[in-house]
């Protein structure tokens, strides 16, 4: 429980990382920054759902697991292609690392918890990170993409996101019954 | 072909209707200023009924069998939502007086294009793999075939239950 407990709040504070370092941020990130922030939080979220599928037996935590690989993926493949035929080079941003070292470290957390204890963490990390993620589209991607198609491609995807943080929270509260 | 073929059919109308829109606006079509006026309010009218009965497709179709899923939800009410949007553009582009500045018609019919590709792509990214998945081919095959198949053509009135 308590080891839990520590697990959440040190995801919530990595998160306040992110959207305080968003915020203090003047030149609002480029087209470049943003598709590498975008691949970067899609990655993030297939790396920690491909070890939930590994280390969960519960069906419904899997299959949720199951659709963040696949729809994460899917947005990922998009990017690249998009990028690769506008011809444009994705570039790290504080953002796009504070992402990475973030999500690696709670992959790290998440590694060493097991069962029902995993189960919760996880989905109670997916809450806290799609929460997270659509801030950032609403309030920092979105407004500040500049191609027409990057737009396309980020605004056709939120409702994406949205399931996801509905689908998590959902799980979230048949887990705590 | 399949139901799903078949939107994507109407996709591509509605992507050639948005693209003749935009050209006769930005003068890449050789029509003299009367034409160009004349012809505008049928452009509008077929993009909007195009729409509608895209939509209405859609609404006897895939949205009723996709709103019970946690996956589609959203996606369906931001279908309905972006139809929304579309339709208010259109009204404002519409109800500008021909001498209105060109950079704020040109706002607008980016705007519109946006939304209008955004609806689209959602929906041949998003919407049509997550219905396959969901709810499988054959039981698409079911759906559609209890439908007109043919979404450009003129719709029935839904029948009151």
């Amino acid at each position: 429980m308590l080891k839990s407990l520590i697990l959440a709040l040190a995801v919530l504070a990595a998160f306040s990382t992110v959207q305080a370092q968003e915020k203090a941020y003047s030149p609002p990130p480029t087209d470049a920054q943003i598709a590498m922030i975008a691949v970067t939080a899609n990655s993030v979220d297939i790396d920690v759902a491909k070890m939930a599928d590994q280390k969960t037996t519960n069906k419904a935590v899997k299959e949720f697991a199951a659709t963040m690989v696949r729809d994460h993926t899917a947005v990922n493949t998009k990017a690249t292609a998009l990028v690769k035929k506008l011809g444009v080079t994705p570039e790290e941003s504080d953002t796009s690392k504070s992402l990475k070292s973030d999500g690696d470290k709670k992959m790290a957390q998440l590694m060493a918890l097991t069962g029902a204890e995993f189960n919760k963490a996880y989905i109670d990390n997916e809450v806290s990170y799609h929460e997270a993620v659509m801030g950032v589209l609403d309030n920092t991607l979105i407004p500040n993409t500049k191609n027409a198609e990057l737009k396309v491609l980020l605004e056709s995807a939120r409702p994406i996101f949205a399931s996801h943080l509905e689908h998590a929270k959902k799980l979230q509260a048949s887990i705590s019954k | 072909m399949d139901g799903m073929e078949l939107l994507k059919n109407d996709h591509k109308r509605i992507l050639e209707i948005i693209n003749e829109l935009i050209n006769e606006f930005t003068g890449k079509v050789k029509h003299t200023n009367e034409e160009s006026v004349r012809q505008r309010p049928r452009m509008f009218g077929k993009l909007r009924e195009t729409l509608i009965q895209h939509l209405e497709v859609e609404e006897r179709t895939l949205f009723p069998n996709l709103e019970g899923f946690v996956d589609t939800r959203i996606l369906v009410d931001e279908c309905y939502r972006e139809r929304k949007r579309i339709d208010e553009i259109l009204k404002r582009i519409e109800k500008l007086p021909e001498e209105t500045q060109l950079d704020c018609r040109d706002d607008l019919l980016a705007e519109l294009e946006l939304r209008v590709q955004t609806y689209l792509v959602r929906e041949e990214d998003w919407l049509f793999p997550k219905a396959k998945l969901l709810l499988g081919d054959a039981k698409l095959e079911e759906i559609f075939s209890r439908t007109i198949l043919s979404p450009l053509d003129p719709i029935q009135p839904k029948r009151s239950t």
